[in-house]
């Protein structure tokens, strides 16, 4: 790289979240195809056998015949995983709000949620399943518990973002603590919410597929588990493949989700 | 002398509400347990304590092969990321690719991982150790590449206007100025290798904390369960800890809290 | 009056052209969004050895990218520039050029006396040359005692006098500040301009810095590169025959109004961009 390129000013990203989303889908898409071709010649060149590792088409054929169970027990994960973000947003606002109003709860209970946010809740889940059984809705509860921290730190990061200048305008207009709570911090906060739906969204997909094979759910972590132990490994793949493309095209809407907002607010 | 005293007690206040907030919790907990109200899975801290102390034993052949696996995963990974991250940053053509590889590979549920490395490894020690390295390599690689990548434009310039080679540069530069974000995702990763080491043994192994907690949970030895459960959780708090601590020795202060 | 440590360097200074900047016929484009930005064109100016020269203009002016060009950040597209009779990649690599950011950019890991070392470190054998050591430069920017602080505990102006320091480490010919007092307070600021040109006279640098005060620009320069925008040129100089060592008193006298207004007049008068007179 020349001297001159390294500092010349930069160029100012064009599009938005949307282009962006579609940019690393197209990438994930390169890269899968490349990693199926590569695959292919692998699978042909040293003979390996397909319960080791089918071929791609294969695989897709085994993808297309079984296309209802795995779109089904797809589409079961991913209900299951936005309801459990969905009850951790709902909870998240409401204690951060009470720790707004109390500051003293806020400094009893906030050092307990960070230290909790390190702790692996995927080993929580036997407690989950052993306390409320193996009810094909736990995963819900399990995905809210482990998202519940991360989404409550950023919601409180977001609640108590805005400068002192712009809560000092708020009170010079006579603006209670509820009126300010509606018209300046919940708006502020809302970007970080999302934010940590974003860092919470990585994990939680994964968390429920283990929490659908602890449990038994018909979700996507017990296809995959089911078909191993039935040794029907064209299946296996095709799942796996699908829950691989699942968790990517969930993380890449939260991503896309979260540059939405930021622009919007922008 | 009394200044670091008066740190010291200021600290103690500013923690209290936080330890009466658990010790009620405790306190609470033991209370609806003992009296009845709460359902038999739910077992109180006494109890759990009680079988902590007195299976320690049984519970330390369980956990040292765990702690085994994640340790050997965690270095590998940082080696692995370490490795990757400097040909990156070499190479910053290649940057874009070897990101979204490690997105890809991130996205393959450790629930789907398991049973393709038990088939192509067989069941083994070094299988989990490769899990659990796998599911801590992203973490620790991204933050690496965001360090690299973070370096400001004048430090940059710096180093033109000073002549430096680029080994220089990155000696005196790139890395220094690294550090503190790789210590991020070594935060992150730590207690990563712990969840892929029990999750690697919950798919298939003969001992190890994950079996343990499997065994307990389908038997339903709700004591049993509840102390896993609660070592795991210590465990993986420890391993923060630990990162913690060995970041503390090695950055002086100004630097360690410059990033947030 | 030069520092001891500087004056044998001093002395050795063979030609009256070491330390001279020249600046011919400079023009730089840059592509942005497939846009064409003619940032300088038909720039030519000159600084004699140990002289102090300012440059000021509005935003977009490019004088940044000017003092950018002298120390080989950035290559120009036309023209040519010499300091010390050496084409700017030498005069970098030969460790003629010393720059002051307007961030202080310093290491925050190394200690104030490892951050004024750091040139040294990097030059190795070559550095040789040097008769200034770090502590020496430490003391000459006024910063003695603070050898082991770490920047994160120094003020704003305590971390631009150890850039400075840092920059003339390997005793350059040349020293170049982008807006290095930008973002102090002007209290501060009043004292860092004395000290600069304290340290400037002592070590007997050639300096050129780039300033958006019209103020600082006539306190502490012998000559005035006032610039414009669309594209970057030079409308006017001014030259400040103000008498050195300056003090903050010559602010009052009628030299000093008369040059702040001349660059006043050079910058909001004639828009249409026709150099009032260049001498």
């Amino acid at each position: 790289m020349t001297v001159a390129s390294r500092t010349a000013p930069r160029r100012r990203r064009s599009g938005g979240a949307l282009k962006e989303s579609g940019a690393r889908l197209l990438n994930f898409a390169i890269v899968l195809a490349v990693l199926a071709l590569l695959w292919q010649g692998a699978v042909w060149w040293f003979a390996i056998p397909a319960y080791l590792l089918p071929a791609p088409p294969a695989m897709l054929a085994a993808l297309y015949a079984q296309a209802g169970s795995i779109g089904g027990a797809a589409a079961f994960t991913i209900l299951c995983t936005i309801g459990g973000m969905a009850i951790s947003v709902m909870l998240a606002i409401i204690l951060a709000v009470l720790f707004l109003v109390s500051p003293l709860l806020s400094r009893g209970l906030m050092p307990l949620i960070v230290v909790v946010r390190t702790v692996p809740v995927i080993a929580i889940a036997p407690l989950i399943v052993m306390i409320f059984g193996r009810g094909a809705w736990n995963s819900i509860g399990i995905v809210a518990l482990l998202t519940f921290f991360q989404i409550m730190l950023s919601t409180r990061q977001g609640l108590i973002a805005p400068t002192r200048n712009t809560l000092e305008l708020m009170q010079s207009y006579g603006a209670g603590f509820f009126q300010t709570l509606v018209k300046v911090r919940i708006p502020f906060a809302i970007p970080f919410i999302f934010t940590g739906l974003r860092i919470a969204a990585g994990s939680a997909i994964l968390c429920a597929m283990f929490a659908e094979w602890l449990s038994g759910a018909p979700g996507l972590g017990r296809l995959i588990l089911d078909a191993y132990s039935t040794q029907d490994f064209p299946l296996m793949w095709a799942s796996i493949l699908a829950g691989t493309v699942t968790a990517y095209l969930f993380f890449t809407m939260t991503i896309a989700a979260e540059r939405l907002v930021q622009d919007w607010i922008r | 002398m009394s200044s670091s005293g008066r740190v010291i007690r200021r600290q103690a206040k500013a923690a209290l509400p936080a330890v009466v907030a658990i010790a009620a919790f405790l306190g609470l907990w033991e209370t609806l347990v003992q009296s009845g109200l709460a359902p038999t899975t739910i077992a109180p801290p006494s109890r759990i304590l009680a079988l902590l102390v007195a299976e320690r034993g049984l519970l330390w052949f369980h956990v040292e092969p765990t702690l085994l696996t994640a340790l050997v995963g965690f270095l590998a990974a940082t080696l692995a990321a370490f490795a990757i991250g400097l040909l990156v940053h070499a190479y910053r053509r290649i940057e874009v690719t070897v990101l979204t590889m490690g997105a890809v590979l991130d996205s393959v549920p450790i629930i789907a991982l398991a049973p393709i490395l038990i088939i192509w490894l067989g069941l083994s020690l070094t299988t989990r150790m490769t899990l659990a390295a796998i599911i801590c390599f992203f973490p620790i690689l991204v933050s690496l590449l965001q360090g690299l990548n973070a370096i400001p434009r004048n430090a940059d310039e710096l180093f033109l206007v000073l002549a430096a080679t680029p080994i220089q540069r990155f000696r005196r530069l790139a890395l220094p100025h690294a550090v503190p974000y790789l210590f991020i995702g070594l935060k992150i990763a730590a207690p990563l290798a712990l969840l892929g080491a029990l999750i690697a043994e919950s798919t298939g192994a003969e001992w190890g904390l994950g079996v343990f907690m499997l065994n307990a949970m389908f038997s339903l030895q709700v004591d049993q369960v509840w102390a896993s459960v609660v070592l795991s959780c210590g465990l993986s708090a420890a391993a923060y800890g630990l990162v913690c601590l060995f970041e503390r020795l090695i950055l002086p202060a100004s630097t360690r809290s410059r990033v947030a | 009056m030069a520092h001891p440590a500087f004056q044998s360097r001093l002395a050795t200074r063979a030609t009256a052209s070491s330390g001279r900047l020249s600046v011919e016929q400079v023009g730089k484009a840059f592509a942005i969004d497939g846009r064409h930005l003619q940032a300088l064109q038909d720039v030519s100016l000159t600084l004699e050895s140990g002289e102090f020269g300012a440059l000021i203009g509005p935003s977009g002016c490019g004088k940044s990218t000017l003092l950018r060009m002298v120390a080989d950040i950035i290559a120009p597209d036309a023209g040519s520039i010499t300091i010390g009779g050496l084409p700017p990649r030498q005069a970098r690599k030969e460790h003629q050029i010393g720059f002051v950011f307007q961030d202080p950019t310093l290491l925050s890991w190394r200690t104030v006396l490892e951050n004024v070392r750091l040139p040294l470190e990097l030059a190795g054998r070559r550095a040789a040359r040097s008769q200034a050591t770090p502590q020496d430069l430490i003391e000459l920017v006024g910063l003695a005692g603070f050898e082991h602080a770490r920047p994160s505990e120094l003020s704003g102006g305590m971390q631009q006098r150890c850039a400075i320091a840092r920059a003339l480490a390997l005793a350059p010919q040349m020293l170049l500040l982008d807006e290095p007092f930008g973002a102090l307070d002007e209290i501060i600021r009043y004292r860092m301009n004395l000290e600069l040109l304290r340290i400037q006279a002592e070590t007997g640098t050639t300096a050129l810095m780039v300033t958006h005060s019209i103020q600082e620009a006539v306190f502490m320069a012998d000559k005035i590169f006032v610039l414009a925008a669309g594209p970057g040129r030079i409308v006017d100089l001014v030259s400040v025959g103000i008498e050195r060592p300056r003090r903050l008193s010559d602010m009052n006298a009628p030299a000093f109004a008369a040059a702040v207004a001349r660059v006043r007049d050079s910058l909001f008068g004639d828009q249409a961009g026709n150099p009032a007179h260049v001498e």
